[in-house]
């Protein structure tokens, strides 16, 4: 009888420690290249592609990046790019996570010591606006070590396609 | 205290917003092929879920009630909730525009979200008071994550197993999703009373 482990069985399906994603080089300014994200590939499939958030051309032209072109990338090139695996994690922790927290333990604190729905209403929202200073603060120390930067991986190749796993 | 907790663990896994009152089934159903954006797609959630309860208790509470205005409950919760998506979308941009360059693609999906006005519904439906309902969005927003992310480990798993041809993709997802809602069933015999 053949014995499989567990972990042999089911590896990391990407088979990767990045998160890719894909981007296209829009112009090239001495030795910074500004890249625009693809839009997302379920888009393409959706009737109202034109008129919800991510395929609206305004939204990715708002998520314009640059990056050093040591690579020399010339302009309409696609390449791949990617962020560790847990710096999506660390992102949203900081960005969603460490507000909420704030927000709920100085909403509960006010609670508790009052007893008033319309205390911790403003316990609330003052706590949201500490929160959001803290993820300031959180989220420039982690754009400070480089963490937040999409890294260049390789160049696309035709037909290369993100969702290779559907 | 025991009470929030016990609200909290009712809301997360007895009650649980996804396999348990069946909201949220689309994100449920499209985010969950990576982990990573489950995990991404189920936080942003949990944050608009959280301040949008905030903001329908509060008018609600001070103005819809008061006023005889009930008749205007769904509409004025679907502004709150919009104004929600806006309110986090412009801050995590001012916040650090390169978060947004990440985190910044689900938002706008969020606000299609049928779990987000349900819980606001469920809120009013259960007279709770401000710091209740803002725990019980909290709690049954950390339940969709959590059955965003363990739902998205299974999908990248059953992406590798050899699944007949017919079943492959939404078919063997929605099987799945079925086996995994009957596993949820288990948590109703905890009693949350």
């Amino acid at each position: 009888m053949q014995t499989t482990d567990v972990v042999e069985d089911f590896p990391d399906p990407r088979g990767r420690t990045m998160i890719e994603g894909f981007a296209r080089v829009v112009s090239v300014e001495g030795g910074t290249a500004w890249l625009e994200p693809d839009q997302p590939q379920s888009c393409g499939g959706c009737k109202s592609s034109g008129m919800c958030g991510p395929g609206k051309s305004g939204l990715i032209k708002g998520r314009r990046f640059s990056m050093s072109n040591e690579h020399g990338f010339r302009v309409g090139e696609r390449i791949v790019v990617g962020v560790g695996e847990e710096t999506l994690l660390r992102a949203s922790l900081v960005a969603y996570a460490m507000p909420l927290v704030v927000m709920l333990a100085a909403a509960m604190a006010a609670q508790l010591m009052t007893n008033s729905d319309a205390a911790a209403v403003g316990a609330a929202v003052v706590g949201l606006g500490a929160g959001l200073l803290l993820a300031k603060y959180g989220a420039g120390r982690l754009s400070a070590r480089g963490d937040l930067s999409p890294k260049y991986l390789r160049h696309a190749h035709g037909g290369e396609d993100e969702c290779s796993l559907d | 205290m025991q009470d929030f907790l016990l609200l909290m663990i009712g809301a997360v896994l007895v009650n649980n917003v996804v396999l348990a009152r069946f909201l949220g089934l689309c994100s449920f159903m499209g985010v969950t092929t990576k982990i990573d954006s489950a995990v991404g797609m189920g936080m942003a959630t949990t944050f608009v879920i959280t301040v949008s309860a905030m903001g329908d208790w509060a008018l609600e509470t001070f103005l819809l009630h008061p006023f005889g205005l009930e008749y205007l409950r769904t509409i004025t919760f679907i502004l709150v909730i919009a104004a929600a998506v806006q309110f986090t979308e412009m801050t995590v941009r001012k916040v650090s525009p390169p978060l947004f360059q990440m985190l910044g693609i689900y938002l706008p999906l969020i606000t299609t979200n049928c779990a987000v006005l349900g819980i606001a519904l469920l809120n009013v439906e259960g007279h709770f008071g401000f710091i209740q309902s803002t725990l019980f969005a909290f709690a049954s927003a950390l339940g969709y994550s959590l059955v965003m992310a363990v739902f998205a480990g299974l999908r990248e798993r059953i992406a590798l197993a050899d699944t007949p041809i017919l079943f492959t993709g939404p078919p063997i997802g929605f099987i799945t999703a079925g086996l995994l809602a009957m596993a949820f069933m288990g948590f109703s015999g905890i009693s949350t009373n």
